[in-house]
């Protein structure tokens, strides 16, 4: 199969979804209690009768479900979702402005994750069954298995509020103090990134390392290094690509959890708070942006996943 | 000159000081430079890890004792540990299963290049230079399209990928191969020539060649000396006629008689009885005192050491000189009257079967017109390779799977679709048709013991059983298959693959049908227990029952059916009584099949066309 | 008879692989006995607790610890050390309810669409893809926050939203037993579908939904902490460990064991019934797991 045809496929799977799940969305307004008007307006208090029809025209909402649906699906191709509740602010403009710190929260707790899980797994993985292989084990189970909050005061308390190191909470200003602020942050949803991917790596490598083509390879005398590369780490990339996608779910959920913990004023605390305003327009306009980064990066991972296995590349299997 | 490879006293043991586990003990032979030795053995007695041993891939948690010298250097170190300086380089190693071997994201062509790029040959090539060496490397192999450097693993045969593999073995120029198994993933017409391969280059390049193999007639077939190995240790080393012709160890002779003839009909087929025990059980005693039937004494009370007893031959018989005798009496030349049963009406009537998977352009035709009578009490075998469309038969006769055109009769009955019929018609099939899959490790549920499997399926025969009868009637189904009456409360995984298809066998008999499908009931046992299956089966089909026996081994076919199909790429190709087709193949393919196994002398049949790149594809 | 089948292998047979036979081992059942010494305290509550975990004492605010309160006291002047006993329930029976009713609904419906495919596969199959668009947590921090919040809604959109994932898990692991020759002996002796479904297959994928049942515990008791952190799950004032550290976050300076306590405990409580999964399901199966 060309990888053209490939990802055109992919493409109309993903749409699909998108306009299910968008649909889905949409439908979050009819869930609001109450009427749906005087729920965009922001409560009772605000809802005077001409509030109230300006709205209802504005959204349509005299019009049946799936007029109404169309109208909006029109405004979010344009990323038109409307106006915030609370800040009365275009939806876009209020989520540009969280935007960046959520992406670099997650960004530099990715590096550190890969930094560290990558190593960990190989080296548990080469060296089963000693000292090293069962600290990386336990240490997994415990990371897994922790909630992400855990970390996170754990880490404000020992090294904001004991030692003092890092700042307790807040975004910071400028990039060089962005990064000191987001230190603590990034660690705390690392754990739980690191735990999958030390553990996905480990079982990876030592499912490879027994395989009959790595003692051919040794047999035949190749030098370790290449046996290392382009045996072991190459056919261990694939199991391990397979579960990132599991890996940024997890860490979307974590951000939310970890933004809230330090306060930082991201994607994530936004949704915490347009939660418990009952800020509709943002809710719809976090939870369907999350779906599209979700969806795109699944894609990404099957066109990866296509370029490295020679197996679907030359359409067996695929 | 000493000979190129000197294995003294060699040990292998696992684990720890204090919790030491012997899987090999005390082996010892040499190999001479250009000589062509066979190891043989069955699953468990260690010659695998003998292999790996002389070419330091033993797992870490194994120790490696005694002496290994390759052209007079010692390889084993005090800590023993194998020193890993000559492999790759003078020894090689072509291991099993050539699906596994090489790297499935990286080219035929890349590995080659690899193992040039590491040994001294291949060093300074590039560009041109180095292709031209891939292409004569191939073709040293029997590979004559340079393209195939191309392909990816997945996209070659086995047989080619065997090739590859061989080629990268030898791109180093090894001194001594050591070739574990290099055939037993194959097809049979593809294991000739890989045999027959793997002996030109030994011979071109003078080369010495370890083979390893379960399989006494390959070894018989392909070496100069055998060395048989039981339990841990080598028990006989002799050149390969004296092997075959005058066996010097109760063991050797068992294993001669256990194996299915390909070339004659065996009036009694002898297994050894009970199973290879754990090295560590039997370190003060000969291995095989507990199935030996010259056993004595001093069998049990003391270890018996690999002696000389004739000129170049060597037992590990402590009762040699007495048994002698008994041992060279070799118990059945040529062929003896074969009991023929008569066939009765037609029990199965397959007409015009079909049977194709996928759509379109990957569509692949798995059974193509497939014609078959099977008469009540025969014994009739289905042969083919895999690919030949003789599971999916089996599968369409049993209602496994809806053949995609044809007819099934079974007994008047019309079965072409299993899921058509209706409740009563279904069951009354069911009754006549039974079966014996190939594993016995996964044809029973572990979940269930082997009495709750066994009144499962009498309970579909008579349902308004009593408990007491139910229970009758598992003792006399565990007793007609040769296993106690006890063994009704054990789980699978308490039984051997021995005692799990006499089980499998006991649960098809508890439905009394008319015809037992056998699918390959022995291609998954070793071979002293094979035996004794095949002369269970033989007996339910004496009492009556009919066989569709289905395999790919002409030794069992041979045993156990008195008419025979062959099948190929899913149509049938010759078709005849067993002893007939076989002395005497008219159609190409047939001959060339039956030209690949070995005769138990150790010759192959006269081939007919053989080419040694026919299974290109 | 000219041949003898009675020439078996009887003389030497393998014993069953030690593992079985084997128990939980020391480390399981330290965390068995954590789980159940936490459904004790649960239930007994009201017996050990010192102070009435509701009650404020204006007074006694912010208290480090001291022979009076062993853990301090809260902003309000709860006690922590009752708090973190009675939060015991909330810890066990959401997660529990949420488990054992996702179990009972996945793996029904992975049996059905495992064993079945065709068309209930195909439609079951594309609704988990669209529920995996979005993540559980985030869905359920919506849902729940839309719908007005509190602890028994959270546990019935846990239930529907980790359904997909016992269903994904239930179903592969009876299609890989649906093609093994014990499936195929078991309908050619003649039993039904239904049979062969329930007496067959379902006894082998049991090793999986019971891991899986208790890995889904873990999960939703970090959901529901979670939503609790954010302030979204029980209502305020509950005791409840995802709470009390969401409550006591901003005194962290002054009695940090009112966080660091009820973090640590859900962590505990999550390892330890991830640790008996995995030996619940080694056990189950007959096999220990490499390494």
């Amino acid at each position: 199969m060309k990888i053209v045809t490939f990802v055109a496929r992919r493409l109309v799977g993903m749409i699909a979804i998108l306009l299910v799940v968008s649909f889905l969305v949409f439908g979050l307004l009819s869930l609001a209690p109450g009427d749906p008007a005087v729920a965009l307006l922001g409560g009772p208090s605000k809802a005077t009768p001409e509030a109230i029809s300006q709205v209802r025209a504005l959204y349509h909402l005299d019009e049946p479900l799936l007029t109404q649906y169309w109208y909006w699906l029109q405004g979010v191709m344009r990323f038109d979702f409307g106006r915030s509740i609370s800040s009365q602010l275009p939806v876009g403009d209020a989520i540009g402005e969280r935007f960046p710190i959520t992406v670099a929260l997650a960004m530099y707790s990715f590096i550190i994750t890969v930094v560290i899980a990558i190593p960990l797994g190989l080296a548990a993985g080469v060296r089963r069954g000693t000292r090293l292989d069962r600290t990386v084990t336990a240490g997994s189970l415990v990371g897994f298995a922790a909630p992400v909050f855990a970390p996170a005061v754990f880490l404000i308390y020992v090294f904001a509020v004991q030692l003092g190191w890092f700042p307790v909470y807040g975004p910071g200003k400028g990039a060089i103090d962005r990064i000191y602020h987001l230190t603590l942050p990034a660690i705390a949803l690392a754990v739980g990134q690191i735990a999958i991917i030390s553990r996905q790596t480990r079982a990876a490598t030592m499912d490879v390392a027994t395989q009959d083509y790595v003692t051919f390879a040794r047999v035949r005398a190749v030098p370790a290094r290449s046996v290392w590369g382009g045996y072991v780490l190459r056919n261990a990339a694939l199991p391990v690509i397979t579960i990132s996608g599991l890996v940024l779910a997890f860490s979307l959920t974590g951000a939310v959890l970890v933004e809230q913990a330090f306060a930082l004023p991201g994607l994530g605390t936004l949704l915490v708070s347009s939660v418990n305003a009952l800020d509709i327009p943002v809710i719809q306009a976090i939870t369907l942006l999350t779906a599209f980064v979700i969806l795109s990066f699944n894609l990404i991972i099957d066109v990866t996943y296509f370029a490295l296995d020679p197996r679907l590349r030359r359409g067996v299997g695929a | 000159m000493t000979p190129l490879l000197e294995v003294n006293g060699l040990s292998i043991d696992h684990g720890e000081r204090g919790q030491i586990r012997p899987l090999v003990t005390d082996v010892s032979f040499t190999i001479g430079r250009g000589e062509t030795v066979g190891l043989v053995g069955e699953s468990g007695s260690g010659k695998s890890l003998t292999a790996r041993a002389l070419v330091s891939l033993l797992q870490p948690e194994l120790r490696a004792n005694g002496s290994i010298k390759f052209d007079g250097d010692e390889l084993v170190d005090s800590d023993g540990r194998v020193s890993s300086q000559v492999r790759g380089r003078d020894i090689g190693l072509l291991m099993q299963d050539p699906f596994t071997m090489l790297n499935p994201v990286r080219t035929a062509g890349h590995h080659l290049v690899e193992t040039l790029r590491v040994s001294k040959v291949g060093a300074g090539l590039r560009g041109d230079a180095m292709r031209a060496e891939v292409a004569r490397r191939l073709a040293e192999v029997g590979i004559d399209r340079p393209s195939v450097a191309n392909s990816y693993p997945f996209e070659l045969s086995g047989g080619m990928l065997q090739r590859v593999a061989l080629a990268c073995v030898l791109a180093s120029n090894p001194r001594l191969l050591v070739a574990d198994e290099p055939t037993t993933a194959l097809d049979a017409t593809t294991q000739r020539e890989i045999l027959g391969l793997l002996g030109r280059i030994q011979r071109d390049r003078g080369m010495s060649l370890l083979l390893i193999t379960h399989d006494l007639r390959l070894a018989f077939a392909s070496c100069t000396r055998v060395l048989v190995m039981y339990a841990g240790t080598l028990v006989e080393a002799s050149p390969a006629d004296l092997v075959r012709t005058a066996p010097a160890h109760p063991y050797t002779r068992g294993l001669l008689e256990a194996v299915p003839a390909t070339d004659r009909y065996q009036q009694t087929l002898e297994g050894i009885p009970g199973r290879v025990p754990p090295v560590s059980e039997v370190l003060g005693q000969c291995g095989f005192a507990s199935r030996c039937t010259y056993v004595a004494d001093a069998c049990t009370t003391s270890r018996p050491e690999l002696l000389p007893v004739g000129p170049d031959q060597w037992s590990a018989c402590m009762r040699y000189d007495d048994v002698r005798d008994e041992l060279q009496q070799t118990a059945e030349t040529g062929s003896s009257e074969r009991r023929v049963v008569e066939a009765g009406p037609a029990l199965i009537a397959i007409s015009e079967l079909s049977k194709s998977y996928g759509s379109g352009a990957d569509k692949h035709s798995a059974l193509a017109g497939v014609d078959l009578m099977l008469g009540s009490g025969e014994a009739l075998g289905v042969v083919g390779e895999s690919g030949s469309g003789k599971t999916t038969l089996a599968r369409c006769v049993l209602g496994l799977t809806t053949p995609s055109g044809g007819r099934i009769m079974l007994d008047g009955l019309d079965v072409s679709d299993y899921r058509r019929l209706k409740n009563a018609d279904a069951a009354r099939a069911r009754r006549i048709v039974q079966c014996v899959f190939q594993d016995p490790y996964s044809s029973l549920n572990p979940m269930h013991s082997v009495g709750y499997t066994l009144a499962e399926a009498l309970s579909f025969r008579v349902p308004q059983l009593s408990r007491a009868e139910v229970q009758r009637e598992i003792r006399a189904l565990l007793d007609r298959v040769g296993l106690p009456a006890t063994y009704a409360s054990r789980r699978p995984a308490a039984l051997s693959g021995g005692q799990r298809q006499r089980v499998a066998v006991a649960r098809a008999l508890a439905v009394n049908p008319q015809v037992l499908v056998c699918d390959e009931p022995v291609a998954a046992l070793d071979v002293s227990i094979q035996a004794q299956i095949l002369a269970l089966l033989r007996e339910v089909n004496e009492q009556g029952t009919a066989l569709l026996f289905i395999t790919h081994d002409l030794g069992v076919v041979r045993q156990v059916t008195s008419r025979v199909v062959v099948l190929y790429r899913g149509s049938i190709v010759e078709e005849g009584a067993t002893d007939e087709l076989l002395n005497a193949p008219a159609n190409e393919y047939t001959r060339r099949l039956v030209a690949s196994m070995p005769r138990s002398d150790g010759t192959w049949q006269p081939a007919g066309s053989q080419s040694s790149g026919s299974d290109l594809t | 008879m000219a041949f003898d089948v009675r020439v078996t292998d009887l003389s030497l047979e393998e014993p069953a692989s030690p593992s079985d036979r084997e128990g939980l081992g020391v480390l399981a059942w330290a965390c068995l006995g954590f789980v159940v010494l936490l459904a004790v305290v649960a239930v007994i509550a009201p017996l050990i607790a010192p102070y009435d975990p509701y009650l404020q004492v204006l007074v006694d605010s912010n208290q480090g610890p001291s022979r009076a309160h062993l853990l301090g006291t809260d902003e309000l002047g709860r006690d922590i050390w009752s708090q973190l006993i009675y939060g015991t329930r909330t810890a066990l029976i959401g997660p529990t309810i949420v488990a054992v009713g996702a179990g009972l609904l996945g793996t029904s419906l992975g049996l059905l669409t495992g064993f079945r495919g065709g068309w209930v596969d195909g439609i079951t199959m594309r609704l988990t893809e669209i529920i995996y668009a979005v993540p559980p947590l985030i869905v359920a921090i919506v849902l729940v926050g839309i719908l007005g919040g509190g602890y028994w809604l959270a546990v019935v959109v846990l239930i529907f939203l980790s359904t997909p994932a016992d269903v994904r898990v239930v179903r592969s692991a009876v299609l890989a037993q649906r093609e093994l020759p014990y499936v195929a002996a078991a309908r050619a002796v003649g039993l039904r579908g239904t049979r062969v479904a329930t007496r067959h297959i379902l006894p082998n994928v049991t090793p999986t939904v019971s891991a899986n049942i208790l890995l889904q515990f873990v999960g939703a008791l970090v959901a529901l902490s979670g939503l609790a952190f954010l302030g979204l799950g029980v209502a305020p004032g509950t005791p409840d460990w995802g709470l009390m550290v969401a409550e006591n976050r901003s005194n962290l300076d002054i009695n940090p064991l009112a966080v660091i306590a009820p973090a640590l405990l859900i962590t505990l409580l999550a390892i330890a019934v991830t640790i008996l999964g995995d030996r619940v399901y080694e056990l189950l199966s007959g096999r220990r797991s490499v390494g």
